[in-house]
């Protein structure tokens, strides 16, 4: 979008195009949108077949804040000029674009997409955590064995190999050497595995995600499967008789402020404001008309039944 | 006012014939929308300009059924009316 053309280089275009003198092109532009603004004083509507339709919309008065100073204002009534494009313009100008449909997300494409989301989250943390470990490990093995042997292989990344190999005897052949290296390496790669999984399910759980609960749901699903299924956790809540989701436990606490109703907390949290009763039973509330401010509100957990 | 209430407007304004009216028409349309195809904003002075944007993809999720979907990237002809057409009305 850097260039820009004027109605005379648009005028100059159509000239080229139709024989006609540049000058009276130019007028026929000019001419055209004056017509255009007479017809919406005249009608509010003006159609032009392959540009578009105009409209004039009315504005009507409203409040507003202004955002400096925090005080109310009255933004006046207006009429504003709206412009759809035709059918022929849009797409047009579409078709760079005009291959791509929309595409219906399944469980499997958001289940990728969490995990590309997750990753970056759970990675540093075992990183971090990975790389302490393997130093403390090394100055231990330090001050216990100052030189026990030069190490064979270099590994700059992968300081743990060299630290777990360090007991091992350096009168063997270096045959055996190797293949008790490409062990050992197994071995440190699956419990670097298991570690970085248990942290990126300690990094997982403490989350406080008040968003859509379908994304919850697939979030959780692959943490938890191998866990208490859902039905057994389900024991320990009270349950919506009927529901499609088992509660399975609390992503959170809201506290109750004026003007909160529990639509709104549903839909805040759960996505959804026809999950409300799932908040009712799980808080046991009697009256879910009258709730005071100020009270507290447990929020479930909510998983799919099968 | 449709097209043809347009293009009458038009032809007694410029009290040209409809032929011409309707072949000047036609050319502008056209290179409006070649311009606007290459990306350039068309800027008519005391009328308005014509931009193109990109809407960038976006996630939506049907509220009754809690199907996500994924909508495409799209470009987008929009107009802003220029301060002279605004105060006109």
């Amino acid at each position: 979008m850097e260039q820009k053309i004027t109605q005379i280089e648009l005028a100059a275009r159509m000239a080229k195009r139709t024989g006609f003198t540049k000058q009276d092109s130019e007028n026929f532009v000019r001419m055209f949108f004056e017509t255009i603004r007479e017809g919406l004083l005249q009608d509010k509507l003006v159609k032009v077949k392959g540009l578009g339709t105009f409209k004039l919309i009315e504005v009507s008065d409203r409040e507003s804040v202004n955002v400096n100073t925090g005080e109310r204002i009255r933004i006046e009534g207006h009429t504003k000029v709206s412009f759809t494009p035709d059918n022929a313009l849009r797409d047009q100008v579409n078709r760079p674009f005009a291959e791509f449909e929309t595409v219906v997300l399944n469980e499997s494409t958001s289940q990728q997409e969490m995990e590309r989301i997750d990753k970056p989250l759970a990675e540093p943390v075992k990183e971090a955590t990975e790389g302490k470990k393997t130093e403390v490990k090394q100055e231990a093995e330090k001050e216990a064995k100052p030189s026990v042997e030069k190490t064979v292989v270099v590994q700059p990344e992968k300081p743990e190999t060299q630290d777990v190999k360090k007991p091992m005897p350096s009168k063997d052949s270096s045959w055996t050497k190797r293949f008790m290296m490409l062990v050992l390496l197994l071995i440190v790669l699956g419990l670097c595995y298991y570690l970085g999984l248990n942290h990126g399910r300690e990094a997982n759980e403490p989350q406080p995600a008040p968003t859509d609960s379908v994304e919850q749901t697939v979030v959780k699903e692959p943490t938890v499967v191998k866990e208490p299924t859902p039905e057994e956790l389900a024991k320990n809540y009270p349950q919506v008789e009927g529901g499609d989701y088992w509660i399975v436990g609390e992503i959170g606490v809201h506290e109750m402020r004026a003007g909160d109703g529990l639509l709104k907390i549903s839909r805040k949290w759960l996505g959804k404001s026809d999950l409300m009763p799932y908040i009712v039973v799980f808080n046991g509330i009697e009256n879910p008309d009258v709730i005071p401010p100020g009270a507290k509100l447990r929020i479930p957990r909510l998983v799919r039944k099968k | 006012m449709n097209n043809k209430d347009f293009l009458s407007a038009l032809a007694r304004k410029g009290e040209l014939p409809s032929r011409v009216v309707n072949q000047q028409t036609a050319a502008l349309v056209s290179e409006m929308t070649s311009a606007l195809e290459d990306e350039m904003s068309v800027s008519i002075s005391s009328f308005g300009s014509f931009e193109v944007k990109k809407r960038l993809e976006r996630v939506i999720v049907n509220p009754t059924t809690g199907q996500r979907m994924l909508v495409p990237p799209k470009l987008v002809v929009g107009f802003k009316p220029s301060q002279g057409l605004k105060s006109k009305f």
